[in-house]
Order: structure tokens, then sequence, then C-alpha cells
């Protein structure tokens, strides 16, 4: 997929909302991916960012609004159903599985397909985690922790990866290892990544998307955002 | 006796049933509002309750009223003092884990059922009641007692609302049940409030146990059945609610007293068991914590 | 698992099958009585670790799947004259039905919750067994005589009044089992369930639908529990409403933890040394149940893999 693809729709939300005791996390919000594009989610913390992509993944139930999915209405489908559509979510907190091995983890995530012990294989030397295979994850370090998070993912083969603060807690080797990797996954899967490393938002996304108090306050390309007054004040200038 | 009769003595003794029902579930309801904690034990802490009040009232053998005075006073606190020892020794070192509390009230309903099956043997025992008082109703005679046994429910419950909401022990109990980590913040010792909600919540069930013993016989498994009926009144009456734990062991004592007048008590025990587990399964939120949000 | 670990295992277990076989021919006539008795329960045991072990749902009502397969045995057998195998089957399937429905109730619930809805579930079982006594004669129970207890095949018919043929059925049941739950344990659906009891959000975010896996673990886990029961009930001759109460939900769990939550060895071995404990207690007090108790507390504080668990924890990494 290059700068000329036709832009297609992957992911469409219309006036999705969202409350938790009376406070709108989400309030009314439209937003339209489009197909291969690495689109950044950011803003301050509290903004509603991680309520919106679990709204879409399907942690979290909707309150109101839509939430549509390669033209199809995803809204109250169960998040098991929406990860064998295509989507696939990385935790904030590193969610794995310390008692197995890096490998096991990762097995998990290709066991419905079939082949698990090769997709397996595939997606760990792709991330840089294939001569650690066989220690317990729960013995490994942070950011390696993250890592299998990530291989369990990209083992999923997802039209969407949701990717929520990757790098947070990374070394700056990490972090660069990290956006190549992404480089490399954006080929062939689209990618919607919340985060506040400022250097792997310019670096990575195709379009940035800021969200303050569960609505979204810009949209627009990386330099774009950067030359936006609303944003600095809100946002970047803190 | 007409129809009419015959019911006021069967809401009569639904209200005795209530009021020793009450005091056993708000005591189950403490314990699980502010520690989380299934306490599967309670019943035997019940029982223990009655026994030990038999073993005060044979001390003082020719005195019954002042074998239960002696019942009344010291029975709650042994119980208390066991489950405090219950609390540091066993429940405080799994750190209150849910699963793994019941299991240990499990074990330790096994070994306190078994010991009082070891120390007083398998027969039901009477116990006197403190006085004997006839009070003549037009249709039919009733026990004073009884209605003693109504008004002390009554006014220890009234006791343990007074305490809960307007003495600082009370306030520290329900922050702590709020919000533990808040409560700790606070520099409330939350393991102290921990000890001490369980034995008095053990305390609640002995007492309601000294009450009612004159009237049932003391019996080493007499602990199964309130500990059912607790468990139901605590679940349909909803947690953090005293209001409505009483209002539900009404309901529970009354209905209870009622149909097993007029029907078989397994019947009615069956139906409310099963009415219970499907209010559990289809309509938990409200029921388990004020927040409304099922604790794990 | 990799094929020389994979062969290990085959091979202790297998060795241990022989072993129990080769019992059938030393032990002496008490202790061969209860070893029948014991695989027969430890059957049961390995349903229960199938649902509490390795899916990590507490149940504790399990008493009623196991009183669904004695009395669906049982009641064909004493009532209408049944013979033994389609008896057998109908206990089965009694099993599996209630387990299908109560799991799909109580698995709207989790934690403590569900331990509480399925501790309801089993005593308004155990209540029914109480009330219908017409068909159940409650606590004193059903007796199956010994001339009907007789398994119909081709060739002829066994009576199962011989307790060298009672050994036989309860090991063919044990080991059918055993090696079932191995199979299963290493299976993909296995290796789910395990994940949804470490991580159960991660599954469900892995695209498992999680429900379905637990439905279909407790369907199982009930089942098994049931084929014991109907087992039990065809190789002695008795059913009570005893097996429905709480003792029977509290017993598999007992037996569980001390042999060691999640292993496939550790029901059998569990059972085998709680029977004891509690055999010899009984040969001193009436309040022999006071070991259940104590053993419980002891193994929640400081040994809660128990045997085979902590055995596989410290030296044998590989032990399913």
């Amino acid at each position: 997929m290059g700068a000329v693809a036709a832009m297609t729709v992957l992911l469409e939300t219309r006036k999705l909302t969202r409350s938790f005791g009376g406070i709108r996390a989400v309030d009314g919000v439209d937003f339209t991916l489009e197909a291969g594009e690495i689109r950044a989610l950011i803003g301050p913390n509290g903004a509603g960012k991680t309520t919106f992509v679990s709204l879409i993944c399907g942690r979290v139930p909707v309150e109101s609004g839509s939430i549509i999915f390669e033209g199809r209405d995803i809204t109250h489908l169960p998040a098991h159903k929406r990860v064998r559509l295509g989507i696939a979510y990385t935790f904030q907190i590193t969610s794995i599985f310390p008692n197995l091995t890096v490998r096991e983890n990762v097995e998990l995530a290709g066991m419905r397909e079939g082949h698990e012990a090769q997709i397996a294989l595939d997606v760990l030397t792709r991330v840089g985690l294939a001569h650690i295979a066989e220690q317990k994850a729960g013995d490994l370090a942070y950011g390696h922790q993250r890592l299998v998070e990530i291989a369990m993912g990209l083992a999923l083969n997802p039209r969407l990866l949701i990717l929520d603060e990757p790098t947070q807690g990374l070394s700056t080797a990490e972090v660069e290892a990290f956006i190549s990797l992404i480089r490399q996954v954006a080929k062939s899967t689209t990618i919607l990544l919340i985060e506040h490393n400022m250097q792997v938002v310019m670096e990575l996304a195709h379009r940035i998307t800021v969200m303050e108090r569960g609505r979204i306050l810009a949209e627009g390309t990386p330099e774009e955002i950067r030359s936006n007054q609303a944003v600095q004040q809100a946002y970047l200038g803190a | 006796m007409g129809f009419g009769p015959y019911f006021l003595l069967a809401t009569l003794e639904g209200l005795v049933s209530a009021a020793v029902l009450a005091l056993t579930a708000v005591g189950l309801s403490l314990v699980f509002g502010v520690m989380r904690v299934v306490n599967v034990a309670h019943g035997e802490f019940f029982m223990m309750g009655a026994v030990l009040a038999w073993w005060c009232a044979s001390l003082v053998s020719g005195n019954p009223a002042l074998g239960f005075l002696i019942a009344f006073l010291l029975s709650p606190l042994i119980v208390a003092g066991v489950a405090l020892a219950a609390d540091r020794l066993v429940l405080k070192r799994l750190h209150y884990e849910p699963e793994a509390t019941i299991v240990a009230t499990i074990g330790l309903l096994y070994i306190i059922q078994q010991l009082a099956l070891t120390f007083y043997g398998a027969e039901a025992r009477p116990v006197q009641a403190p006085f004997d008082w006839r009070i003549q109703l037009p249709w039919f005679g009733y026990s004073g007692y009884k209605f003693f046994v109504i008004a002390a429910a009554s006014a220890i419950l009234l006791a343990v609302w007074f305490l809960l909401r307007r003495t600082n022990i009370g306030l520290i109990m329900r922050a702590t049940q709020i919000d533990r980590e808040m409560a700790q913040a606070f520099a409330i010792p939350v393991d102290r409030v921990y000890a001490g909600v369980f034995a008095f919540g053990a305390a609640l069930a002995a007492l309601a146990a000294v009450l009612i013993v004159p009237i049932k016989q003391a019996h080493y498994l007499m602990g199964q059945d309130p500990l059912l009926l607790s468990f139901i009144v605590v679940i349909i009456g909803g947690l953090g609610s005293l209001r409505g734990t009483v209002v539900a062991a009404l309901l529970i004592g009354l209905s209870d007293g009622i149909i097993s007048m007029f029907f078989s008590p397994t019947l009615a025990k069956m139906l409310a068991t099963l009415l219970v587990a499907l209010v559990l399964v289809f309509r938990p939120q409200g029921l388990f914590s004020p927040g409304g949000r099922l604790v794990r | 698992m990799t094929g020389p670990a994979n062969r290990k295992t085959l091979a202790l277990h297998l060795a241990f099958l022989a072993g129990l076989a080769a019992l059938d021919f030393v032990l002496p006539d008490y202790h061969h009585g209860v070893l029948a008795r014991v695989m027969v329960l430890a059957v049961f045991a390995m349903g229960y670790n199938i649902a509490f072990g390795y899916t990590g749902l507490l149940s504790l009502g399990h008493a009623m799947f196991f009183a669904a397969g004695l009395y669906g045995a049982a009641l064909p057998i004493y009532h209408l004259g049944w013979s033994v195998w389609p008896s057998l089957a109908t206990g089965v399937v009694a099993g599996l039905a209630l387990a299908v429905i109560v799991a799909a109730l109580a698995l709207r619930t989790a934690g403590v919750a569900f331990m509480i809805v399925t501790l309801m579930f089993s005593q308004v079982f155990h209540l029914t067994t109480l009330y219908f006594t017409t068909y159940t004669r409650g606590e004193e129970g059903l007796v199956l005589p010994q001339n009907v207890r007789r398994l119909a095949f081709p060739g002829g018919e066994i009576s199962l009044a011989s307790a060298d043929t009672r050994y036989w059925i309860a090991f063919i049941l044990f080991a059918a089992v055993l090696l079932f739950t191995l199979a299963l344990v290493r299976s993909r659906f296995g290796r789910a369930l395990v994940a949804i009891r470490e991580n159960e959000e991660r599954m469900r975010m892995l695209g498992y639908d999680v429900f379905a896996s637990k439905l279909a673990a407790m369907a199982v886990s009930g089942t098994i529990s049931a084929a014991a029961g109907a087992a039990y009930a065809v190789l002695f001759g008795y059913a009570g409403s005893g097996f429905a109460s709480i003792q029977y939900s509290i017993l598999p769990l007992l037996w569980v933890l001390l042999g060691g939550a999640a292993t496939v060895l550790g029901p059998f071995a569990g059972t085998l040394i709680m029977f004891y404990l509690i055999d010899t207690a009984s040969s001193h007090t009436t309040a022999h149940l006071l070991v259940v108790g104590v053993a419980l507390i002891l193994l929640i504080l400081y040994f809660p893999k128990g045997i085979m668990g902590t055995i596989r924890d410290k030296w044998v990494r590989w032990l399913p």
C-alpha cells in the first residue's frame, strides 16, 4: 500500500459515547480511519483515548453511537468476535501469561488458526525475541514483555492493530527498534497508536488525532498538528 | 382455632424467626460488606453461641435467669475470641483473598462442628428460658419469652445501627468498607478493623443463638439452616445496607414461618434457595455493593 | 510440548496404570476394596479438577453432578427394572444435561458469586432428593441388590458382586478418564482453559469465546463426575441423598487441593490419602471429619499446590 492507494475507510465511529458515573469519557466522537495508514492518537491523561479504543475493540460496552469496521456494524458485537474479524489490541498495562514461555504466549494467539508453532516462530523472529523464546515470560525485562505483548497482537494477523502506549518504559534503543518494527508491520496492517512519546508519533504517524476531554480537538498531518494553536495550548505546550 | 388466629400465631412465630435471623444475617452482612469475606463458618459461630449458652446455664443449674444472663454476656465474648483467633491465624495470612478465604472458612466450619461433636456430643439439649411467663391472648396463650426475643433482637439491632451510623467506630468501619486503600491512607488500621469486624459479626450470631436456644434445643448441626437463611437474606437485602438486611430478614422469616405452617419446610427451602441463586445470576448489580459492581 | 517430553509423560502414566493393575493381585481384601472405591471417587476428583484445577472455576456444587449420575443410574434399576448398561448411560446423560444447564446460568457470575451460585444449585438438588422420598428414600437411600448388578456382554454376563470384578471395572473407568484427562490437558482446548484461568481478559482479546470454553469445561467436568456417580451406584449398590450433600462438594475440592490442582495424577493421590486419613480417624472418633477441616486450612495456608503440584514445581517440570 503506497501513497497512491485508494482511500478505503477501514474503521468509522459515529457519535460514539461512553460515560462512567456521570463523566463523559468519550463524548459523541466521529472518527474515520483509512486502511493502510498509521494513525497516532494523542492527548493529555484522562482525554479518553484508552476508553475510545476499548470501545472499538469491545472491552467496554458502547453507551450510544456506532462503530463500523470494514463496512460492518460491530457496535454490539462481543469482543472476541471483533478479534476474529481482524481487530487486535495490545494492552496499556502489559497483560501476558507470566507462567508460560514466550513462545507459548505467542502460540496462544495463533492456536485458533491451527499452525501456531509456525506462526509463533515467524512472529518472534520478526520481533527479535526468537533467542529467548523458551524463557518464562514473567522472568523477562519489562521492555521484552512489551514486545511479547506486541508479538501476540501480530500473531493474530490483524487488519487493524491497536497499540496502547506501546513504548512506555522502553529504553531509547528499544524505542528505535520499535519504530522500525512498526514501519515493517504497517506495510500489511493498519495501525492505531496511542502514544505520549512525541518522537515516536512524529516519526511514525501519517496522521494524528488529538483528543481532549472525550472529544476530538484536532486531526491532521504531523506538521499541521505541530503548528495548531489549540493543540499547543491544550497539550504540546505543557 | 379459626384461620385468623392461626395466621396470627404463624405471624408471631415468623417474627421470632425473623428477629433472630436479622441478628445473624447482620453479622454475616457486616463481614462481607467490610472485609469482602464470605464466612461459610458463620453458622458454626451461631451453633457455638447456643452450645456455650447451654454450658453457661449448666454452670448455675438452679437458676435459669442467672444462667441466661451469664450466657448472654459470656457466650458472645468467647465466640468473638474464637473468631478473632481465626482471623489472625488464618484469614489475615491469606490476605483475605476471596477464593482462599472461602476454602479456609469451610475448613473452619468442619473444625468447629466436629469439635462441638466431640465435646458437646450428638444429642440435642434444651435450655430453660430465663422466665416462664405465659401471655393470654383472646385465642391462644403465647410464650412471653418469645416476645422478649423479638424485643431484645430489635434493641440489639438498634444498637448496631447506632454504632454504625453515629459513632467513630462505625465511621471507621464504613470507611474501610467503601475504600480500603483510602482508609489506609487516612491511617486507619485496616487489619485491626478487619479483626474487630470479624469478631463482632461472630458475636452477633452467638447473641442470636443465645436468644433462640430456650426455644430451640442446642445441637451440633444447628448452624446449617441459619447459614443458608442468612445467605439468602444478605443476598436479597443487599450489603452495606443494615435496613435492607432487616427488611429481607422480616420477609424471609415471616414467609418461612407461614409457609412452613402450611407447606413442607423442605419445599420452602428448595424454592427459597433456587430463587436466591437465580437472583444472583440475573440481578447481581446492586445486590453486592453500594457501588453496584460485583466484587470478585 | 516436545516429542521426548510427550513420550516420557505417556510412559509415566502408563507405568502408573500398570502398577495399579498389578495391585489387584497382591492387595489384601480390605485394601483391595478400598482401592476400588478410591478409583471411582478419584474419577470424580479428576472431573472436578478439570473445572477447578485447569479452568480455575471454583465450584462448590459438584455433588449435584455426582449425585445426578448416582440417581440417574440407580433410579431406573430400582424402579423400572432396567439393566446396568442403559442405566449407566442415563446416569451420564443426566450429569451432562445438569452440567450444561447449571453452567449456562452460573457462568454468568464469577469469583465469589460463582461459588455461592453453584453451592445453592447443589443445595436445591440435595433438597430435591430429600423431598421426593417416595422415589429416592431420602437419607436411607436405595440399595441395589446384588442380583441386578450384572453387566451383559455378547459373550455372557459378569456379576458385579465379586470384589475382583469391581476392581477391574473401577480400574477401566479410572484408566479411561486418566488418559482422557492427559490428552485433554495437552490439547489446544486444554491449553486454552489454562490460559483462561491465568488471564481471561487477554484470552478474550485473542479471539477466544471464553464463555463457551468455560461452559464446555463445566460440561466435561460434570459428565465425568456423573460417570463416577453412576459407576458408584452400580458397583457398590447404594444411592443415598448423603452423596448430594455439601460434603460431597467439599471432598473433591479437598482431594484435588491435596493431590495437586491442575495435575493429572494429583486427584488420585489426594483421594487415596484423604480416604485413608478419614478411615484411620474414624476408628478413633466419631468426629473424624475434623481431619477434613484441618487438612483444608493447612493446605490453603501452607501447601496450596498440593503434592503433585509441589513435585512438579520443584523437581519434575514436565509433569502434566
